[in-house]
């Protein structure tokens, strides 16, 4: 790791993906049995289940971010800010061209 | 099912992600257009990224700081592919993801035997290099990052192709990270692994609000990637998987025949 200080993001890092690859596989998990049960809740499940997994790169980058500011890493701090907005751009671009 | 796990083992022990095996299982046993095998192919990408850099040896490999600032060219890339990817006609995606199978064949008969980069611990690493320890040598391992421009420009098309097809983009960035710009090869495979999640997303968001997921299917292909990634390192543990390279090339160089007829039909 180049420099030090990134243990604690490398913390954040393991503990956010960890996780929420864990939540995001029961809700995806759950979602299907709902569905094979016939349960009309099931779509929502399954929608909740990937909205989570999806979001797991957009929190990673948001903890850089604030982890960049806060130890005063300019060049971090405007990379993962870069990365965000292309994210929200595209996002806001996609739901227009629907 | 068989298909998500199918591709993340594979993936995993040919150290790329499951995608080019995984969209063509779509598209042509399931039936999925292109776009929609495509789509959930994406969601499979960020479902191994997540999974596999929460370790932390993998963790202490990752460059954070290269990471997040080619993170820049590869989503700006995936965008640009997002603007390319409804203009562009079956046809041409198909053709497209055939130069890609024949790329990332080809990358794979050459990586059979990795090499590792030669430790020099006490070099300045500059500004986006990095050090790790290397657990196979016992080594500390310091490099610099060489031909930045050629790392954002490499970034940005394989976010580009990432959008485009449904792969990580990791079989282009690898390599050339590696040979061209002298990040080791296990750093460079790490930090990339991590890259792709944020890059898959940009393709999947877009893809997932014009409802081209369905949503049944990317969950069974994501728990298939999750319980085949897991499955794959394990195995990869114990075995080169240099035979297991050769054969997978094969494989791809057949699909993207298929696919070359498929556009020229």
């Amino acid at each position: 790791m180049s420099g030090e200080g990134f243990e604690r993001l490398q913390g954040q890092i393991e503990t956010l993906l960890g996780g929420g690859v864990i939540v995001s596989a029961i809700a995806l998990a759950g979602g299907l049995l709902l569905r094979f049960a016939g349960i009309p809740v099931a779509e929502w499940v399954l929608d909740a289940g990937l909205i989570a997994l999806m979001a797991l790169p957009c929190a990673r980058i948001a903890f850089s971010f604030a982890d960049a500011v806060r130890r005063r890493d300019r060049l971090l701090a405007f990379a993962t800010a870069m990365v965000l907005c292309v994210m929200a751009v595209s996002l806001v671009y996609s739901l227009h061209a629907r | 099912m068989l298909g998500g796990v199918g591709a993340g083992c594979l993936g995993a022990l040919l150290g790329i992600g499951g995608g080019v095996f995984l969209v063509p299982v779509l598209n042509l046993l399931v039936h999925l257009s292109f776009r929609q095998s495509t789509a959930i192919s994406l969601v499979t990408v960020i479902a191994t990224s997540s999974v596999t850099s929460v370790s932390p040896t993998r963790l202490q490999l990752i460059n954070l700081r290269l990471g997040m600032v080619l993170e820049i060219f590869t989503t700006i890339g995936g965008f640009s592919g997002l603007l390319l990817v409804y203009a562009f006609s079956d046809r041409t995606l198909y053709v497209a993801f055939a130069i890609v199978m024949m790329v990332v064949a080809l990358v794979m008969v050459r990586k059979r035997d990795q090499r590792t980069s030669s430790p020099d611990p006490t070099i300045d690493v500059g500004l986006l290099g990095s050090r790790y320890f290397d657990a196979e040598t016992q080594q500390d391992v310091a490099y610099r990052v060489r031909r930045i421009p050629v790392a954002f420009g490499v970034s940005f098309l394989a976010g580009a192709v990432s959008t485009l097809v449904g792969i990580g983009g990791g079989v282009l960035k690898v390599p050339a990270l590696n040979a061209w710009c002298g990040v080791p090869i296990r750093a460079a495979a790490a930090t990339s692994a991590l890259m792709i999640g944020a890059t898959a997303v940009v393709g999947a968001l877009a893809y997932f609000v014009r409802g081209e997921i369905v949503a049944p299917l990317a969950a069974v292909a994501a728990l298939g990637v999750l319980a085949g990634s897991r499955l794959g390192f394990a195995i990869a543990e114990r075995t080169r998987a240099r035979g297991l390279k050769l054969i997978m090339a094969g494989v791809l160089t057949l699909e993207a025949v298929l696919y070359f007829v498929r556009a020229a039909r």
